[in-house]
């Protein structure tokens, strides 16, 4: 039996284990729909492997695909492909006009790229019937994005699921951005560790440092200046970092970030309490603002960031985060400006708030430094 | 930002001016999108096919097309061609294949009763897609009605051994014995006793059976060599672990499992010239475009981030239709090349509950530690304690662990 037992052998783990050095993925095509003013439009991209066994492009078969060789098949590339696929606008068949024939490289390999364009008036819906390539390729997937205006909406197609409808609700660029903006005041407001730090840094504005004692400024100006070189500096700290990992290029983790967090608070109320860093808050201002910078963006990607809408969603959010900030600042600092001068103030009001949000900041420490949960505040 | 603090414009401009333009560069540049063209040149090579047209693999599909096309209840042919494509999948490392062999078992499969050929060729698909219970009880209904059918218990005993069921493995590889397939039992035997801490046995039994076999199928012999060197890495002997590498690697110099094998074992000794060596021209494949990264980061090399990038691109590709194949694979690319642990070690305990050979324990261990979360790796370390495994590699990580 040796024979047949070596060759047996053989078919089971050679086999098996190459199972894991694809070169390869399976088949898939990537077809993207716009809609822009109802009118809708396509990219159909479609791997020139696949085109290979439907069509057969390589015409001196000499195993290699050239331009021309696709080219010249141009014609049957489209009436195959498009044969396969079919758009409901409602009741109605929209038609497909074939625009252009391009390349694109993907990762595992070279692409047609088919642009189309349909004569549909696109109402409420979109129905999508794709049958590309299953019935030689069971595997075969057809990604399909539809973007419209600034929203985008995917889905898969596969042999046993060859029909999607896609609701088409407007959702604009502005809209979408200005969910954000609203999500990022919202955010400060509602985020106590983000309002509790800015305020601990905003509490002694309205003194100068004489000695180890805070006395009360006598004009609006020193006090305006420091508030904004703070607010600027934590601005432009969490604005790197909420950049940073919301992309994805740094990523921290959260117990890290919300412990730190914490931290920055304890440490900014504690320096009105006991004054360690007297002259430079702002750089403590942007060093702990690094760190709130990621706080915000774990809240951003809960909310679900898409490729094409980063942009807007960052910059939506990050604005709606500083105009929460900016309010803060505009009732705050008038308000202590007008009582720094009182005993109340300076005896009272700034030594137990710096007290207390010390306290708060040193149970949210140990919370989530040890992973405990002794308030509910948040 | 309109105003700024006097005093702290000039500092302001030093440390945040080449800050901010990093992070606008890393905004603009993350959202830019290869675009499609238009190729300049008619004769400009697009795709390279794995085969010409008149390449034997390429009569052979063609004739075995035509024949089922003439007659499509010939059940010979279309086993025949399921199983070309099958074995090219493998060999050419492309899934393409199996959605073919797929498409030409349809019909037959959706039979109340498929005959045993059809259902032993759907385990095989099950099994390339890593669908490890269908193809498992697939293999069991072949024998139900065909019992000494070698290949599903060759199967069955693998499937076992990559899922850690040890004893299981054992049940089926009895049943070699009554199929009268003595040698497999014995390759296998020796397999799971090298995984369950007698690699020194193993290893000796295992030599001399290559040794003594009269003339083994080349293939063979090289997974042979590759256990064995696997084997010889456990007994803590690099020199002996090395010699059976290159003997492997004379025999099929193209096998890429082989190949990825003797490349880690060099990554281990920090030897990443020799991978950049063996893998450069290899970035087809995905398990070799990873240590060829591996070692470009280690050798601080200008072409690091553009691999990580290529590799990058095809875990995306692959997570956007769906498919999760390569758990291990892209936990240790998070791990080594993305310095992201925490995600690392998220993968390697999906990876876990599918796949539990050695190597996959390794990628937990090392996700754990870096992550710093030992009680996460509890089930490795189970695993290691019930098969004694030997590895010194392994002592140092579970010793480290124990450090946290």
């Amino acid at each position: 039996m040796r024979t047949s037992f070596s060759k047996l052998f053989f078919l089971c783990s050679i086999i098996f284990f190459s199972s894991e050095a694809l070169a390869h993925k399976p088949s898939d095509s990537y077809l993207n729909f716009q809609v822009e003013d109802k009118r809708l439009s396509g990219q159909w991209d479609i791997s020139l492997r696949d085109l290979e066994f439907a069509v057969g492009l390589d015409a001196d078969g000499d195993g290699q695909i050239t331009w021309k060789e696709v080219k010249n098949k141009q014609v049957e590339i489209a009436s195959y492909a498009f044969a396969r696929l079919q758009i409901f606008s409602g009741e109605k068949t929209c038609s497909i006009q074939q625009q252009n024939l391009l390349i694109d490289n993907h990762s595992d390999g070279a692409y047609a790229v088919l642009t189309f364009i349909s004569d549909c008036d696109i109402q409420q819906d979109l129905e999508v019937r794709y049958s590309l390539f299953f019935d030689f390729d069971t595997q075969h997937k057809g990604l399909v994005r539809v973007q419209n205006g600034g929203a985008i909406t995917s889905g898969i197609f596969a042999a046993q699921e060859n029909k999607i409808s896609f609701s088409l609700v407007h959702q604009s660029f502005f809209k979408q951005f200005f969910n954000y903006v609203k999500e990022g005041i919202w955010h400060i407001w509602s985020g106590f560790d983000h309002v509790l730090f800015l305020l601990s840094l905003l509490l002694p504005a309205v003194f100068f440092i004489a000695g180890n004692a805070y006395k009360p400024v006598a004009s609006f100006k020193p006090s305006l200046n420091h508030t904004l070189s703070i607010v600027t500096c934590f601005t432009v700290a969490h604005s790197i970092t909420l950049s940073l990992a919301a992309l994805q290029i740094v990523v921290l983790p959260s117990r890290l970030v919300e412990s730190t967090i914490a931290f920055s608070v304890i440490f900014a109320a504690f320096n009105n309490l006991w004054p360690i860093v007297k002259s430079r808050v702002w750089l403590v201002a942007f060093l702990f603002g690094l760190i709130h910078g990621f706080g915000f963006a774990s809240v951003l990607m809960d909310l679900g960031l898409k490729e094409n809408n980063l942009i807007s969603c960052l910059l939506g959010f990050n604005l709606g985060v500083e105009i929460g900030q900016f309010i803060i600042v505009l009732f705050v600092l008038p308000a202590i400006f007008f009582l720094r001068n009182t005993r109340f103030y300076q005896q009272f009001f700034f030594k137990l708030a710096s007290l207390m949000i010390c306290l708060v900041a040193f149970i949210w420490l140990a919370e989530r430094a040890l992973d405990l949960k002794i308030i509910t505040l948040r | 930002m309109p105003f700024l603090y006097k005093e702290n414009i000039g500092f302001l401009k030093r440390v945040f001016a080449p800050a901010i333009f990093t992070a606008l560069q890393v905004f603009f540049v993350g959202a830019v999108v290869a675009a499609p063209f238009i190729p300049s040149n008619d004769e400009e090579v697009l795709e390279r096919l794995p085969f010409k047209a008149q390449d034997p693999i390429n009569q052979k599909i063609r004739a075995l097309r035509l024949e089922i096309q003439k007659n499509p209840n010939d059940l010979k042919h279309v086993v025949l061609l399921a199983r070309t494509y099958f074995q090219l999948a493998g060999s050419e490392g492309d899934p393409r294949y199996i959605g073919y062999a797929q498409s030409i078992i349809q019909p037959w499969r959706s039979l109340i009763h498929p005959p045993v050929d059809i259902v032993l060729v759907r385990g095989l698909l099950f099994q390339f897609s890593h669908d490890f219970e269908s193809a498992s009880s697939s293999f069991k209904d072949v024998l139900l009605r065909d019992p000494m059918n070698g290949e599903a218990i060759s199967w069955l005993v693998d499937l076992n051994i990559v899922q850690a069921n040890y004893s299981e493995a054992q049940k089926y590889n009895q049943l070699f014995l009554k199929a009268s397939l003595n040698e497999n039992k014995f390759i296998y035997d020796s397999m799971i006793a090298g995984i369950q801490g007698q690699s020194k046995i193993a290893y000796q039994q295992l030599f001399q059976f290559i040794q003594n076999a009269p003339s083994p199928n080349p293939e063979l012999k090289e997974w042979v060599l590759i256990r064995l060197a696997e084997m010889a890495i456990r007994l803590n002997d690099p020199a002996l672990a090395e010699k059976n590498f290159k003997e492997a690697l004379v025999m099929d110099p193209q096998d890429a499992f082989g190949i990825a094998a003797y490349c880690d074992f060099l990554l281990d000794q920090r030897r990443m010239h020799e991978v950049v060596e063996l893998t450069k021209n290899k970035k087809n494949s995905d398990i070799l475009l990873l240590r060829l990264a591996q070692a470009a980061v280690m050798a601080k090399s200008d072409e690091a981030s553009s691999l990580i990038n290529a590799l990058e691109d095809r875990f995306n590709a692959a997570t956007l239709r769906g498919d999760r194949l390569h758990l291990m694979e892209e936990s240790r690319f998070q791990l080594k090349l993305k310095n992201n642990p925490t995600k690392a070690l998220e993968l390697a305990r999906l990876n876990w509950e599918k796949q539990r050979e050695p190597k996959d324990a390794r990628c937990f261990l090392e996700a754990a530690l870096a992550a710093k979360k030992p009680k996460e790796a509890q089930a490795v370390l189970q695993w290691m304690r019930e098969t004694n495994y030997e590895d010194p590699q392994f002592v140092s990580l579970h010793q480290a662990l124990l450090k946290l």
